[in-house]
């Protein structure tokens, strides 16, 4: 076991810090730091008073603390709203982007230049607050598909902006989505036009490098009929001893015929072995199959973060329309994670999936909570339900919170749940065959999380495991 | 809030007179049990459905009644004949009458009982046993979460005291019968029942535990049951919970079970406008074996809730939790069942479902199963499931010549009988599925029940499922 502990040793390799020169507003937060940031945007005055409006909403909330897990009091005066690198935020060509981001990008396996990238994907590249560069983008413009950031998407297409920010996750949803409504600096928009299928995975990478500063971007995918797109996204952060907030808030709207894929590994940054320092993951994500016939698939990989609090969720509004949540979400050393997903029955014929697989080692905590609604007209729903849960030592620990709310007699709705461990004897059956117990315990948590990972986009599959063996090192012994 | 202030005060006035009435000749201790129990009401107050535990029970209803605490004060008459139709036949000789929270030795039956049996009221035998009471009184109830465990600590006074004393294997079924009824006034009563049950080291025994009240009348049941089962011994439990339309039910049932004990429980809620059951087990010795199932039907403009808890709190234990629904009407059900697995209970082996039949698209389901695990060693695995009649099982049993009403009959006690078969007695489970046809053919689900069922259901229930269980 002693080559388990020299594992358990090994840094989070993503924690590096650029040392980039940065414009950040001061902390605290009132309507002068709003305005501020719209200005800064140069943002038209629509979106200046949305902002305010949420924000002037978000006094009147109160942090909610009804999840599974504490953590100290989040002062929201002494987080900076705004930080952006200083030299040519926003740049035209990649040429132009800041040397020193490059390199990040470059360090953490995202490139930017187009030419080294794989030809499959388009990346929109969030470093902090703003985005920096967006590939591929007029590949995809002449079949009409928007790929921006949503600070040029204000700019550049507000009648879209309009139509649809807010109109899944409305300002008023959430505290933290009132504050990611009165806050957000950036993110990634993308239109997909009627009858288009997008040719290419979309993703962004979101990067979180100054100090002191939280991350509040806003992601908006809208496929019109009969589209198509697949959307990726992943997150790293460097080493600190202080707790960051992310609160992001994620809006898909399908119309008829429509399909949204939308993938997540997310590997913030998860804290020391004592759980000092971490990102704390506060995420609002939402789609609404608001056409018949639409699709909305939710897979996620949750591996970082301190904490992890978010309901990837699906508002089944159209009649045979279909939801999906896959989630491997994997606890180590003090992370905590309160994760699942939602769906609601509105439409007829409405069909829902949810397969979770929870995987808890050291002191880890993961809950899964889910809710499953049917309303009194939404005939012949169907909803089944799977989450197991895997623990890895005794100090850990996995909880299963699933509410179940059925109102029409057409509709089965089935959950499931099971708990299991890696046991002693699996574990020898594989070593007496010469597999190590590394590989051995990576075999078999791959084998437990495999329904998941099959829906994940090739390259994001072997990433997502990858993660998964380096999540867990050091956790068996 | 304001609103709800005031209700909480107007129990607490009544406290007042409670306290310093009938009720103040008790030992100082108890005493300080129902202050400490009045404490905790007036700090937790009522419940909204903002309250988690109370997400999809809406007490206002309840409030909204001007319940009197059920006092000598109130005159309430009530005869064995209103009893009659409560009594189990097993027990015809083997029950006590609880009227109000008060124990009636006159309207009890107590000659088939073996003498080493103990049974009498809790408020004599608080004058009677004092340390006895004192070592096992309120010592598990959660009345600091629980607002109607406080409420009821406040009110504590009288209920029954039973004690199987070691070794002794009671035959017969010993039937609790609690009736609630309104004053003969038309006063709506409120009582507040404490039942404490301890089966000592290798004793056994059958308990059910009625809960009844007069058809129309308007009251509110405010009970709590100890049950501890010492070292080796084993608990058939029924709570047979049926109320009439007009009553309210809240009750909690703790359970602690000693090393190598077991717990057969099995609720059975037919009965109240709104009923909520808080059935909790902890399981605190190695070895043990808890099994909590249970059954309702919600009709009309019903409600009923359970909250129950397995808590795992020693290894080498396993549990069984099956509860179905059959939800009618526009009625409410609601379950959530939690299951603790706490760090020391590895081998822990346990199982839980809830399957609900809902058969009326007024009706609702709400159903929460919870799984809390911080052992790694264990078996866990829960389920719920919600969904109206299957139409495959409707046409298989159509296609065997038989019509729609007894199609539908046949899969709804059959619904049912699968989830009775836990009961281990042959005669009680017998009675219990004669219960739930006839609340079955009480309600929309069968304007009237074929023969062919009564004689299916029969059959079914007088099956020996020992012999199956043995071999599974």
């Amino acid at each position: 076991m002693d080559s388990m502990e020299v594992l358990v040793n090994k840094e989070y390799k993503y924690g590096f810090v650029t040392d980039v020169a940065t414009d950040t507003v001061p902390a605290g937060l009132n309507e002068d730091i709003i305005r501020l940031i719209s200005q800064k945007k140069g943002e038209p005055e629509f979106m200046l008073n949305w902002r305010l409006k949420a924000f002037r909403h978000w006094l009147t909330m109160e942090e909610p603390h009804w999840p599974n897990f504490t953590y100290p009091k989040i002062d929201y005066q002494s987080i900076s709203y705004y930080s952006a690198p200083k030299k040519n935020p926003k740049a035209n060509s990649i040429e132009e982007v800041d040397k020193e981001i490059l390199e990040t990008y470059e360090k953490l396996g995202i490139s930017l230049n187009e030419q080294k990238r794989l030809s499959g994907v388009a990346v929109d590249a969030v470093f902090d607050s703003v985005s920096v560069a967006t590939t591929f983008q007029e590949t995809l413009a002449k079949q009409g598909i928007i790929f921006c950031s949503m600070s040029e998407a204000i700019q550049k297409h507000p009648d879209l902006v309009q139509k649809y920010l807010g109109s899944v996750v409305p300002p008023t949803d959430n505290f933290f989505a009132a504050l990611n409504s009165a806050v957000f600096t950036d993110g990634s928009f993308c239109f997909i036009p009627k009858g288009v299928r997008c040719p290419m995975e979309l993703s962004t990478y979101f990067r979180i490098n100054a100090a002191e500063t939280g991350q509040f971007e806003r992601t908006l995918i809208v496929a019109e009929e009969g589209a198509y797109v697949s959307y990726l996204e992943g997150c790293t952060a460097p080493i600190r001893d202080t707790n960051q907030l992310h609160a992001a808030v994620v809006e898909l709207v399908a119309l008829d015929d429509a399909q949204i894929k939308y993938s997540t590994v997310q590997n913030w940054y998860a804290g020391n072995k004592q759980g000092l320092g971490g990102i704390y993951n506060f995420v609002t994500k939402r789609g609404k199959c608001a056409g018949k016939n639409s699709k909305i698939s939710w897979t996620q990989v949750e591996t970082g973060s301190a904490i992890t609090w978010k309901y990837p969720s699906v508002i089944l509004l159209g009649d045979n329309s279909i939801g999906e949540f896959y989630s491997v979400a994997v606890v180590n050393n003090h992370q905590n994670a309160d994760t699942g997903t939602k769906m609601t029955h509105i439409g007829k014929n409405t069909k829902s999936t949810v397969i979770s697989k929870g995987i808890s080692a050291g002191q880890g905590n993961n809950t899964y909570r889910g809710q499953i609604k049917v309303v009194p007209n939404a005939t012949n729903a169907r909803n089944y339900t799977q989450c197991d849960s895997m623990l890895i030592g005794n100090k850990c620990s996995a909880n299963t919170f699933p509410y179940i709310e059925v109102r029409n007699t057409s509709s089965s709705v089935e959950h499931e749940a099971s708990t299991s461990k890696i046991g002693e004897d699996q574990l020898f059956y594989c070593k007496q065959r010469g597999i190590d117990t590394e590989n051995a315990i990576s075999m078999i948590v791959n084998g437990f999380a495999k329904e998941v990972f099959k829906n994940l986009p090739m390259e994001f599959a072997v990433e997502a495991q990858k993660l998964l063996g380096i999540s867990l090192e050091g956790s068996v012994g | 809030m304001p609103k709800e202030l005031k209700e909480i005060q107007y129990y607490q006035s009544d406290f007042e007179a409670f306290s310093s009435n009938g009720a103040s000749s008790a030992p100082a201790w108890m005493k300080d049990v129902r202050a400490a129990g009045m404490s905790n009401f007036s700090a937790l107050g009522f419940p909204t459905l903002r309250h988690e535990d109370w997400r999809f029970t809406n007490i206002v209803p309840l409030l909204k009644v001007p319940f009197r605490y059920a006092s000598e004060h109130y005159r309430v008459s009530v005869t064995r004949e209103k009893l009659s139709p409560y009594v189990y036949s097993e027990s015809a000789k083997s029950y006590v009458a609880v009227v109000n929270g008060r124990f009636s030795s006159s309207l009890s039956n107590l000659s088939a009982l073996p003498p080493a049996v103990e049974i009498e009221s809790l408020e004599k035998a608080a004058a009677k046993f004092p340390e006895m009471l004192k070592q096992f009184l309120n010592k598990h109830v959660p009345s600091d979460r629980s607002v109607f465990a406080a409420l009821n600590t406040a009110y504590l006074r009288d209920g029954v005291l039973l004690r199987i004393p070691k070794d002794i294997h009671v035959e017969v079924p010993i039937q609790i019968l609690m009736y609630s009824s309104q004053a003969d006034d038309g006063t709506p009563l409120v009582s507040y029942p404490r039942n404490l049950i301890l089966l000592e080291e290798g004793a056994h025994a059958t308990v059910v535990e009625t809960y009844a009240s007069a058809q129309e009348s308007v009251s509110l049941s405010d009970a709590v049951t100890e049950i501890f089962v010492g070292q080796n011994a084993a608990l058939d439990f029924v709570k047979e919970q049926r109320e009439g339309v007009n009553a309210f039910h809240v009750g909690t049932m703790q359970v602690m079970q000693e090393k190598e004990s077991r717990f057969t429980g099995f609720s059975l809620a037919l009965g109240s406008r709104i009923a909520r059951n808080d059935l909790n087990i902890e399981i605190a010795g190695e070895h043990c074996e808890s099994m909590l199932d249970g059954l309702y039907i919600t009709a009309g403009e019903q409600l009923i809730d359970h909250h129950t808890i397995i808590d795992h709190t020693q290894p080498e234990c396993s549990s069984r939790e099956v509860v179905k629904g059959i939800v009618t009407g526009n009625s409410r059900a609601v379950f959530n069942g939690k299951i603790f697995v706490r760090q020391i209970a590895q081998k822990t082996d346990s199982k839980q479902t809830n399957k609900n039949l809902l058969l009326s698209d007024r009706a609702t389901v709400d159903t929460k199963p919870q799984l809390e695990i911080f052992a790694d060693d264990v078996k866990c695995t829960h389920g719920a499931t919600v969904g109206g009649m299957d139409p495959m099982s409707l046409f298989y049993v159509k296609s065997r010549g038989i019509g729609e009403e007894a199609a539908r009959g046949i899969l709804t006690t059959g619904f049912a009988a699968e989830v009775t078969k836990y009961i281990n007695n042959a005669e009680l489970r017998h009675y219990v599925d004669t219960l739930i046809i006839a609340k079955l053919a009480d309600n929309v689900v069968m304007s009237e029940l074929p023969e062919i069922v009564h004689s299916a259901a029969a059959d079914f229930s007088q099956r020996d499922f020992q012999q199956d269980e043995s071999h599974s």
